[in-house]
């Protein structure tokens, strides 16, 4: 056997007293995907980052093609042909994607020749079967068409060994399928993919070879076709992770949530919601399905107080509440989980503390007569951080430093440190690794069980299945069905979700 | 009226040259991420540098060249001190302003022994250019023909400030610099040199902005000969939103109105009000600015995010 594309022999690297890889060891053969999975936290991101030449590695041996490297930086690693997709993008959104295209690619040369880099990014949309508009600023792209231009970016570069960091946590299940599409011809070329996942169903969707890091190490490696999921489950987590149960006790009190007729508009006038109806009772799950885009956002917007409806009436506890602020809604009891997790969830730039105690900093024990109490605002993170196993930062410390999905963990703490009247929760578990999911969907159980009416908009269908005890279908923001549960299977639930008939 | 809506044009072209160079020079430096509040120091140490290298040289094409390249060199210091010991560029800036006015008045009586004008024997101005085809065109001809080299060379810099901004390689790296310099150098580019050097360029043209008050307004130095020019370009480029066009017109419509507060100062007017008038133009053209950002904000606020 000819010497693999990419071999890692004893690779170390240490953050202080972490230790983010601990003397690993990778093969990866030429031209196939070869994914990597793991926990939050499991050395992934690190391992990748000195694949692609942004981490210089503490002990180790790298070799391309058997041969040692050493590179310098990621200009150096991008010559010799690696290029990373990370999970921030790092596109200019203020340039045209034309711009972004070429941007430091070509440093010796003074013009900025628009029309063959039109030429050459008409054919690199072309093999991606990738159509995006080139003069656009980046900013008005979704961004699955974000992600396919950082590929094509890395193309323009010649890239032939691609490293993707989890990029299906960004993306609709639809455009993840696209991005695999893509990432299955780019195989087929004879380019080497390297994949970053903490869904396991991805991996056995497109992955040769699968690589299991836990805790800085790799615990494995395997040919796809020798696993099985609950295998890799295992070896990720260090044990099984038996799912808890989740099933509703069933005692449904009065209605909480009452939507009559809410509508609502886009920017532009469009409609985004028309006519929606439904109601979340105490102690009731009620989980919103549908794919991204068909009027979601706006519904989470309009019960929180974010977006003034354009027609209907909402009401908490039987009293209409369309017209009052976000702050008088949360004063009225609703807690609110944001898809939008570091810009309406969380400040980055605050500290953890302040986070922690974002929604409750006003009431007493945190102020009294309009004072705070620094040593109850610390008291109360370190109870928070504990009871919902935020790691990764000391209450000081800017909410910058945790992972997405400790971030997540503080954000369900601070919503759920009081069991509210109406939790809003917007695709809690997106991005979080599987203990922290299983964790995240237990807390929101038990807020139920203990009286809790919860609003659930998610588009992962085991999740609804799983923590419901009714779903509401939207689809171009019309509910198309309203079903106990009982009575939904994944098949149907799926079609429904396209918009086919029930 | 037309004699005296030519009078008036004609006496924009000169008066507004000086800060559609320095605005120019502004807005390629905002398109790197730097906020040049110092344009006004660099345009009176180039009103200076043009007097004294004017009169030693008895050349006043070598003293704007000499203006140039002392207005570059203000602009590389001030821009390591932003870049490389990272200053806030305001604050930089406001001091490198009130530096340049103590450094005047300090060496004008000490070392010149003038109280504020300088007015060196042997200075020549520069000469005024009659452009033959141009000159002959009915109405337009004085508006257009018989100014001073510089006011020409403020005409040319706005073409090329947008051909150096969308259609170099250079210019599409400063505007990502400016725009996300992680991500620019995540890209590779050398985003500090890049900072600095549009720094250096904006320098330079405030320098030539200074020697065409000095060398081709009048012919001599006064310390507060840029009476805020400085900062009328910084207006100018804000409110071009520091594209070329946009900021050449609000330059050349600050020029006007300068050129009508010269013409109206003999009238009935207090001249002080009439002296009011293009400054009260920059306010009220930032005021109009501030409103459009604010709704196209607003309105970009209720479109949801695509994804996220
Ligand atoms: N730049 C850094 N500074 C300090 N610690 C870091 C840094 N990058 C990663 N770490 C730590 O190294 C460990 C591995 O992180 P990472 O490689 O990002 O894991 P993963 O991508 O698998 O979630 C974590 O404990 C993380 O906190
Ligand atoms: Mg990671």
């Amino acid at each position: 056997m000819s010497a693999p594309r990419i071999g890692l022999r004893g690779i170390v690297k240490r953050y202080g007293p972490i230790v983010a890889n601990d003397r690993v060891d990778l093969d990866v053969a030429a031209g196939g995907i070869h994914a990597v999975v793991g926990e939050n936290g499991a050395g992934k991101t690190t391992l990748m980052r000195i694949i692609a030449g942004l981490v210089e590695p503490d002990a180790g041996r790298y070799e391309l093609d058997g041969r040692p490297v050493r590179l310098r930086g990621p200009a150096d690693a991008i010559r010799r042909g690696i290029g990373m997709v990370h999970q921030r993008f790092q596109l200019v959104e203020e340039l045209s994607a034309l711009e972004n295209l070429v941007l430091g690619a070509t440093p010796g040369r003074l013009r900025f020749d628009r029309r063959a880099a039109r030429t050459a990014a008409r054919r690199l949309a072309e093999q991606l079967a990738a159509e995006l508009d080139w003069e656009a600023p980046v900013a008005q792209l979704s961004v699955g068409q974000r992600q396919r231009l950082e590929i094509m970016r890395l193309l323009y570069r010649r890239a032939d060994i691609l490293i993707f960091d989890e990029p299906t946590s960004v993306l609709t299940p639809g455009e993840a399928e696209l991005l695999f599409g893509i990432m299955r011809r780019l195989a087929a070329d004879g380019r080497t993919i390297l994949f970053i996942t903490h869904k396991l169903p991805e991996v056995f969707a497109v992955a040769q070879h699968v690589t299991v890091m836990r805790r800085g190490r790799v615990v494995a490696t395997s040919a796809v076709a020798d696993t099985d999921p609950r295998q890799v489950g295992r070896q990720m987590v260090g044990e099984d992770l038996t799912p808890p149960d989740l099933r509703p006790s069933g005692r449904v009190g009065r209605p909480v949530l009452a939507l009559r007729e809410v509508s609502a508009t886009g920017g532009r006038g469009e409609p985004r919601l028309r006519r929606v109806s439904f109601e979340v009772a105490e102690g009731e799950i009620v989980g919103v399905a549908g794919v991204e885009g068909n009027g979601q956002r706006e519904l989470v917007e309009v019960v929180m107080g974010l977006r003034q409806p354009a027609g209907g009436e909402i009401l908490l506890d039987g009293r209409p509440c369309g017209h009052r602020g976000v702050r008088e809604r949360r004063d009225l009891g609703v807690a609110f989980i944001s898809e939008d997790r570091d810009g309406e969830g969380a400040s980055l730039d605050a500290t953890i503390a302040d986070n922690a105690v974002a929604t409750a900093y006003r009431r007493p024990p945190l102020a009294r007569a309009g004072l705070l109490s620094p040593g109850r605002v610390r008291r109360a993170t370190e109870d928070l951080i504990r009871r919902f196993g935020v790691q990764g930062g000391r209450p000081g410390a800017p909410a910058r430093v945790l992972s997405g999905g400790n971030l997540q963990r503080l954000v369900v703490g601070r919503e759920l440190s009081r069991v509210p009247r109406l939790l809003v929760a917007a695709h809690p578990t997106r991005g979080v690794d599987l203990r922290g999911t299983v964790f995240i969907r237990q807390q929101l159980h038990r807020a139920r069980e203990a009286g809790a009416a919860i609003l659930l908009v998610s588009e992962e269908i085991v999740e609804l299945l799983e923590l419901c005890d009714r779903i509401v279908v939207l689809y171009r923001g019309r509910i198309t069905a309203d079903l106990p549960v009982a009575r939904v299977t994944a098949e149907r639930l799926g079609a429904l979700m396209a918009g086919l008939a029930a | 009226m037309p004699d005296a809506l030519q009078a008036v044009l004609a006496a924009a072209a000169p008066a507004s040259a000086s800060i559609l160079l320095a605005a120019m020079g502004g807005a390629v430096n905002r398109q790197g991420g730097i906020v040049n509040v110092g344009l006004e120091a660099k345009m009176l140490v180039g009103a200076f540098v043009a007097v004294i290298c004017g009169a030693a040289t008895s050349s006043s094409a070598l003293g704007a060249l000499a203006a140039a390249a002392a207005g570059a060199l203000v602009g590389s210091a001030f821009s390591l001190v932003v870049t490389r010991l990272g200053a806030n560029e305001i604050v930089a800036g406001l001091g490198l302003n009130l530096a340049a006015v103590g450094l005047f008045g300090y060496l004008l009586p000490v070392v010149f022994g003038v109280s504020a004008t300088l007015s060196p024997p042997g200075l020549v101005g520069l000469p005024l250019l009659r452009i033959p085809l141009l000159d002959a065109v009915p109405f337009l001809g004085p508006v257009l023909s018989g100014h001073d080299p510089l006011t020409y060379v403020s005409w040319m810099v706005v073409p090329l400030t947008w051909l150096l901004l969308y259609r170099t390689t250079w210019g599409v790296s400063l505007r990502a610099t400016g725009a996300d310099e992680e991500a620019a150098r995540a890209a590779g580019i050398r985003t500090l040199l890049l900072r600095d050097l549009s720094t250096a360029w904006a320098g330079a043209l405030a320098g030539l902005a200074g020697a065409q008050l000095s060398l081709g307004l009048v012919q001599l130095f006064n310390k507060q000969m840029t009476g805020g020019r400085g900062f009328i370009a910084l207006a100018a480029f804000y409110f071009g939103d520091a594209r070329p066009g946009l900021t050449a017109l609000a330059a050349l419509v600050f020029g006007v109105f300068e050129a009508a507060s010269f013409r109206l100062q003999g009238g009935e007017l207090a001249p002080q009000l009439v002296q009011m008038l293009p400054y009260l133009a920059v306010v009220a053209s930032l005021l109009v600015v501030g409103a459009r950002r604010r709704r196209l904000r607003r309105r970009r606020e209720l479109t949801p995010e695509p994804g996220r």
